[in-house]
C-alpha cells in the first residue's frame, strides 16, 4: 500500500462514518451532563467553603474591622459581650462564622429585621474587617462590663441532661454531641464555639432550626438536629450554655 | 533432516519449567533423592510433554531449533512444510491486503473506533472514570464544598422520589449525620441510592440487610436494594469519621407501597415523630 493513501483514507474515514458518530456523541454528552429541570431548588445559603470563599472570609484586617465595629457596640457590647441575653455575644467568634451569618443576612436567607439592613451596607470586605475584629476579642471576664453573661441556671437538673448531649449526644436518636462541632474536641468549618454564648439567644436559634423559620445551615445540619430535641432538651442546652457550663467542655467528655 | 535425534532440545524456558518441576518432584518425594532416578523421572516428564504439546516444537520454538527436531513423524512433517514455505519468495502470491474493499471497511472502521477513544480520552481528561463510563453512567464526580448550591443533592432534591422502575433515594453523608436524618422507602421495589459526602469518608450500612457502601467526598456512589418485608432500620456509620462518629446513625422505614404512595415529600424524610 503506498504511504500516502493513510492520510487520505483517515479523512475519508472521518467524514463518512466517525462524523455523525462524532455528532451523536456530542448530543449524548449534552444530555447527560444537564440536569433535568426538577422542582425549585432551595438553597439554605450562598456560601460554600471553597478556597476561595475561606481566603474572602479571612482576609480581613482587624484594625479597620475595629473601626467599624464601633457602629455594633450598642447592641453586641463594647468587648463583644451584649448586655441583652436576647444578641449574641460575638467576642473571639470564628471569623468564617461571622462573615457567613453576615453573608446570609446580606443575602437575605438569614431573616432578621436588624441585621438585614445593616448587612446591607456592608462590603464583603468590610465583613471579613468586622469578622476578623471580633475574632481578635478576648472572652475574659470582665467586672466593669454590664455582660448578660453567665446568667444561672433556672433548674439544676438542666446542666446533667445538657451535659450528656452536649458531651456523648444521643446514639440512639442519632444525635452527634454538640462538642463535636462547637468545640472544644472538634469543629467543623462554618459552626461557632458557645461556650460562651447566651441563653436566650441560643434558645431562639435551636427552635428556629427546628421549625424551619431558620434554615441558612448548609446540607441541614442544625435542622435535622434540632428537629430530633424535645422541647425540654433544647431548654435545657440553651440555658447550660448560657450559665457557661461548657467553657470547661472535657468535664462532659464521659456519660 | 538428516541429524541425530536430540531429546532435550526444548527451549530454554521449558528446559527451566523442567528444572522447577524436578526440583519440586525431588522436595516432595524424599525416594527421588539419587540422580539416575532424577533422570528418569525428567525423561519421562518430557515424554508426558511432548506428548501433551505435539504441536509445540514446530510452532514456539524458532526455525533452527526445530530443524533438530524429529519427536515424530508428524510434526517434522510440519517443520519441513514450514522450511519449504519460508524458503519460498511467495509473498507475491497472497492477494494483496490493498485491493479488497472489505479489508479497507475493517480498516476504517478500526481506525474509526480507534479516533472514537482517543477522542473520549480527550473529552474528558481528568476524570476518575474513563470518558466511556462518563457516557454511559452519567457523571459521578461533584465538588463536596458545593453540594447545596447545585447539581442532584441540594436539599429539595434529598429523599426518597419515584422514578420509572422503582425509587431513588438521594442522601449527603456528612459530619456526624446523614441527611435526610430519616428515609420512608417502599417494599417490593427496587431502590436506587445515590449518595456523597461533605466532607470525609463515611461509610453507611443498613442494620439487617447486606447492604454497605462506602462515600467519599468528590464521588457519587450508587448503590441498589430492595426490601421485601416492612420495618424499621438502623443506618450507622462504620468509617470513622471524628469525634461524633459513634453517634452518627440515622434510620430508614421500609413501608408498603401504598402507604409510601399517601405520604408527602415532607413525611418521606422526617420520622422523629414516628
Amino acid at each position: 500500500m503506498p504511504r500516502g493513501r493513510w492520510l487520505t483514507e483517515i479523512r475519508a474515514g472521518l467524514q463518512k462514518r466517525i462524523g455523525p458518530a462524532f455528532l451523536l456523541l456530542a448530543i449524548a454528552g449534552v444530555v447527560m451532563g444537564s440536569d433535568a429541570a426538577g422542582p425549585p431548588v432551595r438553597i439554605p445559603s450562598n456560601v460554600a467553603w471553597t478556597a476561595e470563599t475561606i481566603a474572602m472570609a479571612s482576609s480581613g484586617d482587624a484594625f479597620r474591622g475595629s473601626l467599624i465595629g464601633r457602629r455594633c457596640d450598642r447592641c453586641h457590647g463594647r468587648e463583644g459581650f451584649s448586655s441583652s441575653p436576647t444578641i449574641p455575644n460575638l467576642a473571639s467568634m470564628d471569623r468564617l462564622v461571622i462573615w457567613k451569618q453576615l453573608d446570609d443576612f446580606r443575602s437575605g436567607k438569614r431573616s432578621s429585621p436588624v441585621m438585614q439592613p445593616i448587612a446591607n451596607s456592608l462590603s464583603l470586605q468590610d465583613s471579613a474587617d468586622v469578622a476578623a475584629y471580633y475574632w481578635m476579642m478576648p472572652i475574659f471576664s470582665d467586672p466593669q462590663d454590664d455582660r448578660a453573661f453567665p446568667q444561672p441556671l433556672s433548674d439544676p437538673r438542666h446542666e446533667a441532661v445538657a451535659g450528656r448531649l452536649i458531651g456523648s449526644g444521643d446514639g440512639s436518636r442519632g444525635l452527634p454531641p454538640c462538642q463535636a462541632c462547637h468545640g472544644p474536641i472538634g469543629f467543623v468549618m462554618g459552626a461557632p464555639s458557645l461556650a460562651t454564648q447566651n441563653a436566650n439567644y441560643l434558645l431562639e436559634q435551636l427552635d428556629g432550626f427546628a421549625s424551619g423559620s431558620r434554615a441558612n445551615d448548609i446540607n441541614m445540619r442544625m435542622r435535622s438536629i434540632a428537629m430530633q430535641l424535645t422541647e425540654d432538651e433544647r431548654h435545657a442546652l440553651a440555658e447550660s450554655y448560657g450559665a457557661g457550663v461548657a467553657e470547661s467542655g472535657f468535664r462532659y467528655a464521659g456519660r | 533432516m538428516g541429524n541425530a535425534p536430540r531429546p532435550l532440545d526444548l527451549s530454554l524456558r521449558a528446559k527451566r519449567g523442567i528444572q522447577v518441576f524436578a526440583a519440586s518432584k525431588r522436595y516432595l518425594d524424599p525416594s527421588l533423592r539419587s540422580g539416575r532416578q532424577m533422570g528418569s523421572v525428567l525423561r519421562l516428564e518430557i515424554k508426558t510433554l511432548r506428548q501433551m504439546v505435539p504441536v509445540a516444537p514446530a510452532t514456539f520454538c524458532c526455525e533452527r531449533m526445530c530443524q533438530y527436531d524429529s519427536v515424530s513423524e508428524e510434526s517434522s512433517a510440519r517443520v519441513s512444510n514450514s522450511n519449504s514455505k519460508n524458503n519460498l519468495p511467495d509473498h507475491e502470491h497472497i492477494p494483496a491486503e490493498s485491493g479488497s474493499s472489505a479489508r479497507k471497511r475493517v480498516r476504517v472502521l478500526l481506525i474509526s473506533v480507534a479516533l472514537i477513544c482517543v477522542w473520549l480520552t480527550v473529552r474528558f481528561p481528568y476524570e476518575a472514570e474513563s470518558g466511556l463510563e462518563h457516557l454511559l453512567n452519567g457523571p459521578n464526580q461533584v465538588n463536596p464544598q458545593t453540594l447545596h448550591l447545585r447539581g442532584e443533592f441540594v436539599e429539595s432534591n434529598l429523599g426518597p422520589a419515584e422514578e420509572a422502575g422503582g425509587v431513588i433515594v438521594r442522601m449527603i453523608a456528612e459530619q456526624y449525620l446523614f441527611v435526610p436524618h430519616c428515609v420512608v422507602v417502599p417494599t417490593g421495589v427496587p431502590i436506587r441510592v445515590r449518595m456523597t459526602s461533605a466532607d470525609v469518608v463515611h461509610m453507611l450500612t443498613i442494620s439487617g440487610t447486606n447492604d454497605e457502601v462506602k462515600v467519599v467526598p468528590g464521588y457519587i456512589v450508587e448503590t441498589r436494594m430492595q426490601f421485601d418485608r416492612e420495618g424499621e432500620h438502623q443506618m450507622p456509620c462504620r468509617e470513622f469519621c471524628g469525634p461524633g462518629h459513634y453517634t452518627m446513625r440515622s434510620r430508614l422505614i421500609a413501608v408498603s407501597l401504598e402507604q409510601f404512595r399517601k405520604l408527602t415529600s415532607e413525611e418521606r424524610t422526617s420520622c422523629a415523630s414516628r
